[in-house]
């Protein structure tokens, strides 16, 4: 042993100075780097594995609000279909109702109409019928009154009928 | 040419150059000698030549650590980039031998550090001028050659210190994670004399006569085997790093030009496997001496 330490001059000064100079190292090293280091490593590990969790429940909300607008635009477009689809029958349904309005208007009308032009007919014929027995009259009276020739006779039946005609 | 040793110091030394030069015609000897050589001393402190490239290590590292520290940013760029791949790949390769990153955790601020002493100063010694520069030291009608540095593993002063805090960190530590008896008990295993009545006449175990007292002297043995744990680990860096120092030199002083380049690539290697190896070692020692002792894990033993 004593060769060895003899040999090798080792000296309990050297070691401890070595020992001194190995715990420097340890505490300037941990201090100034590892623990930093670390930190740093840490906080970034931390950070990447945040920021995955985060990107994954984004891609889920993303997934669930893009499953969400698709489920509202169809059930949109169902709706519109079926307002379409009602607003289609309600306008049937309103031209169909204006269409028997109108007919029973027009019908009405018509009646109206026919029952006016009866009147007027019925009017006109009652018109005709005094007037021709006006005529009748009148031309009775004239044959009554003057002997008329055949010739006469014939012309004043023909001025008879077209006033007749006339009405 | 070799030269005669000037003192009873260098009688164990290696000679590898004697070239003898001098205007006054006296012997000037280059010698590798196996202890790091007194450059000057404070009051009764020396500093070696070994000492002051370890110091130089020291600066180096501490230069090294505020500059990361200062450069530190989320996003890491430059030094900052080389630190952390240094320390991620340390911790990968930790984690593999501890099998457990809480082992890792709790061992790395010192084995990482290690690590980087001991290959600082590993490189150092291969740095031109580490070895070469220095003075010529005369005793009497001889001289010899001095060099202001060498390299600090090449001193068994610096191996045996780290072997020494190393070995009995792992000891500090074995007692933090397993308690101080059951630590104990690994080297003087005195729950197995004690358990010898016992497995006699409870458990009728009569093997265990013969049985317990060899576990006994094995846990013996593991106390010796600290001892050569402080002697493998110190004289195989010493060893290594030295005997690159003179195979250096003798490729040197056998051709100075382009003949040590080779070696000097090796010698880089070296120096980063031997502090591997010896970080490796003492990580594994404090993961074996942190592991439950076998016989207090199963007690069916």
């Amino acid at each position: 042993m004593e060769s060895i330490v003899s040999t090798f001059h080792i000296n309990w000064a050297s070691l401890i100075a070595q020992m001194v100079n190995f715990a420097l190292v340890v505490g300037v090293l941990w201090y100034f780097a590892f623990k930093p280091l670390s930190k740093a490593m840490d906080a970034r590990s931390k950070h990447i594995e945040q920021s995955l969790k985060d990107a994954e429940a984004i891609t889920q909300k993303l997934e669930a609000t893009n499953a969400e607008s698709n489920r509202i635009v169809i059930e949109a477009k169902q709706q519109a279909d079926q307002i379409i689809k009602d607003a289609r029958v309600l306008a049937e349904s309103q031209k169909e109702q204006a269409l028997a309005k109108v007919k029973e208007q027009s019908a009405s009308i018509v009646a109206a109409s026919k029952v006016q032009i009866e009147q007027l007919k019925n009017q006109a014929v009652a018109q005709a019928s005094a007037e021709l027995g006006e005529i009748v009259a009148q031309a009775a009276g004239a044959v009554i009154s003057q002997k008329l020739s055949s010739e006469a006779d014939r012309k004043m039946i023909e001025k008879v009928l077209e006033q007749a005609k006339r009405l | 040419m070799t030269t005669a040793s000037p003192t009873a110091d260098t009688v164990n030394s290696i000679e590898h150059d004697s070239a003898t030069v001098s205007a006054t015609e006296q012997h000037v000897s280059h010698e590798a000698t196996l202890f790091a050589e007194p450059i000057f001393t404070i009051q009764n402190f020396t500093v070696t030549n070994a000492l002051l490239t370890s110091w130089v290590a020291v600066g180096c590292i501490i230069i090294l650590s505020l500059l990361i520290r200062r450069k530190i940013q989320t996003v890491p760029r430059g030094i900052q980039n080389v630190a952390e791949a240094l320390l991620s790949g340390a911790t990968n390769l930790a984690d593999s031998i501890t099998g457990s990153p809480e082992k890792t955790a709790r061992f790395m601020p010192i084995v990482f550090p290690l690590f980087v002493f001991i290959l600082i100063n590993n490189w150092l010694g291969l740095l031109p001028g580490v070895g070469t520069i220095g003075f010529i030291e005369t005793h009497g009608q001889e001289s010899a050659f001095v060099p202001l540095f060498r390299g600090g593993t090449a001193d068994l002063n610096l191996t045996l210190a780290l072997a020494i805090v190393t070995v009995v960190l792992t000891h500090i530590f074995g007692v933090i994670a397993t308690g101080a008896w059951s630590h104990l008990n690994r080297f003087v295993s005195f729950n197995v004399l004690l358990e010898i009545p016992k497995e006699i006449f409870v458990k009728k175990n009569f093997a265990a006569i013969l049985i317990n007292p060899i576990k006994f002297f094995v846990g013996l043995i593991e106390t010796v085997g600290e001892l050569a744990k402080v002697a493998s680990l110190s004289f195989r860096l010493f060893g290594n790093i030295f005997a690159g120092e003179v195979l250096l030199g003798t490729m040197a002083a056998l051709f100075a030009y382009i003949l040590p380049t080779p070696f000097m690539f090796l010698e880089v290697m070296v120096g980063f496997i031997q502090a591997m190896i010896f970080a490796i070692l003492v990580l594994m020692f404090l993961t074996v001496l942190t592991t439950e002792h076998e016989h207090e894990a199963s007690p069916s033993h």
